[in-house]
């Protein structure tokens, strides 16, 4: 017997690029999942996604269909993982590549990862920075992200005095 | 016609246009590169110029500003160290502290992100004048605030306050009290003979003005999920604060080790510590290491605590009766690990008393849920006496080698262990009798073993398993359902060259996905002293992970480090990954 078709789904970036796209593959983004649930007839109109650009669903999009079919995170387990504190930096082999974007396209994926409501996607994304700020001092952490020091001459003061307490001051 | 004659210059005459035109060149020369120079600064001044304002540029764009705090607080919580944080001296390169240096916003959002805060561990190991200033304990406080209302992990390890120096001559002497009885156990108030002032000795205080279990534990107790604390044995005052003042509500794991950290302290002979945590409902994990002039001294502890929502239990040297009694209350014990103390404490692992002498030791012991015995460190642990325990989940146990010799018959048929670990203790060099060993590994307990440890005799060049039992092993002939061997052989060389090519040839070893053997292509007889096998299942199927040891001790490895490259190594092993690369070494013949 052969399988049920695929609903196929359109959705319409903010730079009106649209895609066509697996309902399973889009439902890892709950935001779109809710929305689809909410609606009960089959509707032609694109879904308007107005804070992701067209470049960026693509990757966003690259992901979900390489993890379709995979049990969406649910929240408890997010809370056992606060709970334990065992939020570990691993990311696997092939989110590590997919990851591997300039850091416009990194942070740009992260907002839109939270902006879907993709948890999976937005954990690679923000395990992907702070294994780049680990291990370095604030001074490397200031120019690998264009950071400018804008601390008040009081902050500069309590600093002082915390580095006191510093081994590496 | 006139003749002509030619003009010949003197040799100065033409020294002088020459010089003459040299100087002229230099000054032209010169001029250009002090306008060049000149030039040269400007446009650096310009590029510098230019760079700021590109930076200011880039910043005002930079992609993380547009991150919003939620998802800033959420990177910074993947920035927490894998192990606890050091919150004195802490490093700039390691969060939390790291995030509150960096700029304005992220000193902000770090501050406001309670879970960073709410681990720390402190090794204050500044220099002990710092310890006359108080501000160690605001910062530290400061730094648990931050937590909110999220339970701490804390973790405290020795100061070394005054390390080294003598004591101050005017310690005061104490009077040991008496051992408690076993009645005594579990019932007794404590008293101290004493008063606890800050909980230190005075010259202690006096000199450092600041205990950490006075003026950080006891404060947020209330708070504190996991509280680990190794620390001097003078602090054995403050520790019997705890049980005077804190309430630890919330406390889930705790482990306490009060050592001496100096021969110079051994005259504080202080009283022993009572420790009556009668207020930590919540307590499921428990170690417990007290020492005092090289002897630990559980024995003069009371302990009060709820030992039947206990899991986790660890101690050492605790007098068998005490620990018996442990056992009896803590029903619901998975992980024990236990060296007792076995001369004149009057019991066994198991009582041996008048009503039940029949049932043999250990006939009273009775935790359905335990799922790990370690008796492995010794010191005249008495694991003879499992013999009787029920025992029903028990699936790893580590023991000494010794009380195999002494008890082949060890372990009930009803127990089914998946994992056996023998040791060897005392530093002392032990054999055992094969015959005694091959008995013990058909036990039908061990049966179903998967995963066998066999160690290393420590001075002895033969490993404690003779070739004979490991061929038995090797051909199914014993424990048929082994997958994971981990055996070690003696400081030298030991297993012979058939033996390794027995074990290779039943898929115990493999070469082709990264051997025990070491890879010696000369031949020589001399082989790997240790090795780790993991094979997916039954004999012949090749090994999925395998650690190679012992190749410190070789003394081909500089060759293999320059060829593999030293990468490829961690701890002394060889990642099994780098395996083919080793095989294509080229070696010289002898």
């Amino acid at each position: 017997m052969a399988a049920p078709a695929t609903q196929q789904i359109k959705i319409r970036c903010n730079d009106e690029k649209e895609f066509t796209v697996d309902r399973d593959v889009l439902e890892r983004s709950v935001l779109i999942k809710n929305m689809l649930e909410d609606v009960t007839e089959q509707q032609d109109a694109p879904i308007p996604l107005p804070n992701v650009s067209g470049p960026v669903m693509a990757k966003v999009l690259e992901y979900c269909t390489h993890h379709r079919g995979e049990p969406l995170p649910s929240a408890d387990t997010e809370q056992s993982q606060d709970e334990t504190r065992k939020r570990t930096t691993d990311i696997s082999e092939w989110d590590q590549k997919f990851i591997t974007v300039d850091q416009e396209m990194l942070f740009e994926i992260i907002l839109a990862a939270n902006y879907l409501d993709i948890k999976s996607l937005l954990d690679v994304g923000c395990k992907t920075v702070a294994n780049m700020i680990k291990g370095k001092t604030p001074e490397e952490i200031r120019k690998l992200f264009n950071i400018v020091n804008d601390f008040t001459p009081e902050e500069e003061a309590q600093i002082k005095k915390e580095n006191e307490w510093a081994e590496d001051r | 016609m006139a003749l002509h004659y030619l003009e010949v210059l003197s040799i100065d005459e033409i020294t002088d246009i020459r010089r003459d035109e040299l100087q002229q060149s230099l000054k032209e020369i010169g001029s250009k590169a002090a306008q060049l120079e000149a030039q040269l600064a400007v446009l650096t001044a310009e590029h510098a110029k230019l760079l700021k304002t590109a930076f200011i540029y880039k910043a005002v764009l930079a992609p993380w500003k547009e991150v919003p705090n939620e998802i800033l607080q959420r990177i910074f919580c993947c920035t927490k160290a894998t192990e606890v944080p050091i919150c004195a001296p802490f490093s700039r390169t390691v969060a939390p502290m790291q995030l509150t240096q960096v700029c304005s916003r992220w000193r902000a959002v770090a501050f406001a992100t309670p879970t960073l805060w709410q681990d720390l561990k402190c090794t204050i190991y500044l220099s002990p004048d710092k310890y006359e200033r108080q501000e160690i304990q605001a910062f530290i406080q400061d730094w648990i605030s931050r937590a909110g209302d999220m339970p701490l992990s804390i973790i405290a390890v020795p100061p070394n306050l005054g390390f080294g120096k003598p004591a101050p001559s005017s310690i005061p002497q104490f009077n040991f009290a008496p051992t408690p009885t076993l009645g005594q156990f579990g019932q007794g108030i404590a008293t101290v003979a004493q008063p606890l002032d800050q909980g230190l000795p005075h010259w202690v205080y006096a000199k450092h003005k600041f205990n950490f279990i006075k003026d950080i534990v006891i404060p947020n107790a209330s708070k504190i999920r996991d509280l680990h604390i190794t620390l001097p044995s003078y602090y054995r005052h403050s520790i019997a604060l705890l049980q005077q003042k804190a309430d630890f509500s919330v406390l889930e794991d705790f482990h306490l080790d009060i050592s001496d950290p100096a021969p110079s302290y051994s005259r504080m002979a202080t009283p022993p510590a009572y420790l009556l945590l009668k207020n930590a409902p919540q307590l499921e994990k428990f170690k417990l290491f007290l020492k005092f002039h090289g002897l630990h001294i559980t024995a003069h502890t009371q302990l009060h605590i709820n030992w039947s929502r206990m899991t986790h239990f660890e101690t050492a040297t605790m007098p068998s009766a005490i620990f018996l009694q442990i056992l009896d209350q803590a029903r619901n014990l998975q992980y024990c690990k236990a060296a007792l103390e076995g001369q004149n404490q009057g019991s066994f692992f198991g009582v041996t008393n008048a009503a039940n002498q029949n049932a043999g030791p250990g006939a009273n012991i009775n935790l359905p849920s335990l799922h790990t015995l370690d008796l492995s460190t010794g010191f005249g642990s008495l694991e003879l006496n499992i013999q009787s325990a029920h025992l029903p989940n028990l699936k790893i146990l580590s023991l000494s080698i010794t009380w195999i010799g002494r008890a082949p018959q060890l372990l009930q048929d009803t127990i089914a262990l998946s994992e056996c670990r023998l040791t060897t203790c005392g530093g002392q060099s032990q054999s055992i009798n094969q015959n005694t060993l091959r008995e013990f590994l058909s036990l039908p307990s061990l049966s179903q073993l998967t995963h066998l440890t066999i160690p290393r005799s420590t001075f002895g060049t033969n490993g404690i398993m003779s070739d004979n039992t490991i061929q038995a092993i090797a051909h199914g002939h014993l424990v048929p359902h082994l997958h994971t061997f981990h055996f070690e052989g003696g400081m030298s060389s030991n297993l012979s060259r058939s033996i390794i090519n027995l074990l290779v040839t039943k898929g115990f070893l493999s070469p082709h996905d990264g051997s025990t053997v070491f890879p010696n292509p000369k031949g020589s007889k001399r082989v790997v002293p240790a090795s780790h096998v993991d094979r997916s299942e039954g004999v012949g199927v090749p090994f999925r992970h395998v650690k190679v040891y012992g190749l410190g001790r070789d003394p081909d490895l500089e060759k293999i480090v320059e060829q593999v490259g030293s990468e490829c190594f961690t701890m002394g092993m060889l990642e099994t990954d780098k395996w083919d690369l080793v095989k294509q070494i080229k070696w010289e013949e002898d």
